[in-house]
């Protein structure tokens, strides 16, 4: 049960550490260098709306992507243990085994 | 001389370490899918600057950074200004860097073979988007009165940029070839050595193209040194090549290194003492004088890199030591 929970835990640093950026971030409006420099100051006068929603798109959808191919490969490597390790290696040539 | 030079001195300098060394491992990128099929030996490819291309990418971070800081005005208006192509360039470096991470993770050749492709397509089109933007820099780009950027994403494309941007690409990918045939051993040591000789000759090719096109293009000739500087740049690229058909691979390596370094060092003396150059108006473009930080900012920077840099390149230059044999066969398990 204790272990359970301790396996779920793991989400827990992730919520913390996003949080406490949000939290940052936030409270900060409407200065983007508190007390010296305003948000509505800081924007660039170039660079256009379509612009930044197209790297907020762009990086969204990579990180997304990048953030399914990272779990999936944790949840691959917590499965292996020490037993199912060894036979994986004894089914494999060795030169594959290399990199499990 | 004033601070404002010293940092465009260090900003060029970090340039020129980042073209040195990330321009192999790059080339080694680029060669990834052409050199070899097998599994194993594109693993050998890649531990030859696995533990050394990331290393690679600090300079390129610590030039951004000193930009920020010393230059506000030029970061502001080059990260602005170039704003989709440097959002191209930093996706594509995410996705150079997982691959290596992600394709060993698991067996599949399907899976191995993607990651592959990623590398090789993104290391070849960094090659060119970093010759396409130093280009840029010097053929000058739309900067009005207030030193913005008034142009957009297709002013930065021409046919003087590309073919800057195409040149780089040759020179990284044999700078690459280069290093693998000093790195790797049997039958990549053979190949890469074998593909450096034609990858040495359009490199040369290009050059000389991209050389007649800076003269028409480009105030750079106006500055004497530089003209001495790409002099010294060609002249070191074709004793690379032909180092090459005598099979001198280190001295190859030496010598196209210092090309690279004098290119990187002519167009930074071709710019001074301008930083960007105004297609619209000499007078608008950026210089040190009117895009430095106060004069407080840039001695604090100063003591902090006098007593940082040393240490960052110590630890670079021990790394290069430790990793500095040949990457065979047996030195793949880890």
């Amino acid at each position: 049960m204790l272990l359970k929970l301790m396996v779920l835990s793991i989400l827990l640093p992730y919520i913390a550490n996003s949080a406490g950026w949000i939290l940052t971030e936030v409270s900060r409006t409407p200065w983007i260098v508190f007390g010296l420099l305003k948000l509505n100051n800081a924007v660039s006068p170039t660079v256009s709306a379509s612009y930044v929603l197209t790297s907020l798109i762009v990086f969204s959808l990579l990180y997304l992507v990048l953030i399914v191919i990272d779990i999936k490969l944790m949840v691959k490597f917590v499965k292996i243990t020490p037993n199912t390790l060894t036979k994986l290696k004894k089914n494999k040539s060795e030169e594959e085994s290399l990199w499990i | 001389m004033d601070l404002g030079t010293i940092w465009f001195i260090l900003i060029a300098v970090l340039f020129t370490g980042y073209f040195f060394l990330e321009g192999f491992d790059f080339g080694v990128g680029t060669l990834l899918i052409m050199l070899s099929k097998k599994d194993v030996d594109r693993r050998i490819i890649i531990n030859t600057i696995g533990p050394l291309w990331d290393g690679n990418e600090v300079w390129l971070i610590t030039a951004g950074g000193a930009i920020f800081a010393a230059f506000p005005i030029w970061y502001a208006t080059m990260f602005s200004g170039f704003y989709l192509a440097l959002l191209v360039i930093l996706v594509a470096l995410i996705l150079r860097g997982v691959s290596f991470e992600f394709r060993s993770k698991n067996n599949s050749p399907k899976w191995r073979q993607n990651w592959d492709y990623i590398i090789f397509g993104s290391s070849s089109l960094l090659s060119i988007l970093w010759g396409v933007a130093l280009a840029n820099l010097i053929k000058g780009v739309p900067i009005d009165n207030s030193m913005n950027y008034v142009g957009t994403f297709s002013d930065l494309i021409s046919i003087y940029t590309l073919v800057a941007g195409i040149t780089t690409l040759l020179i990284f990918t044999y700078h690459g070839a280069v290093f693998l045939s000093l790195k790797a051993d049997g039958i990549i040591e053979e190949r890469a050595f074998k593909i450096s000789k034609p990858l040495g000759t359009c490199a040369l090719t290009s050059s000389i193209i991209l050389i007649l096109l800076t003269y028409f293009q480009t105030d750079l000739f106006h500055n004497k040194i530089a003209v001495i500087s790409v002099i010294f740049a060609f002249t070191f690229l074709t004793l690379s090549r032909y180092l090459m058909t005598k099979r001198r691979a280190k001295l190859a390596m030496l010598f196209n290194g210092l090309s690279i370094a004098l290119s990187v060092g002519a167009l930074f003396l071709g710019l001074f003492p301008r930083v960007m150059v105004s297609s619209i108006k000499s007078l608008y473009s950026l210089t040190i004088a009117n895009a430095s930080s106060s004069t407080n900012t840039l001695l604090l920077m100063t003591k902090i890199a006098i007593i940082f840099v040393p240490i960052v390149l110590g630890y670079q230059i021990w790394s290069y030591w430790i990793f500095r044999k040949r990457v065979t066969k047996k030195d793949l398990e880890y």
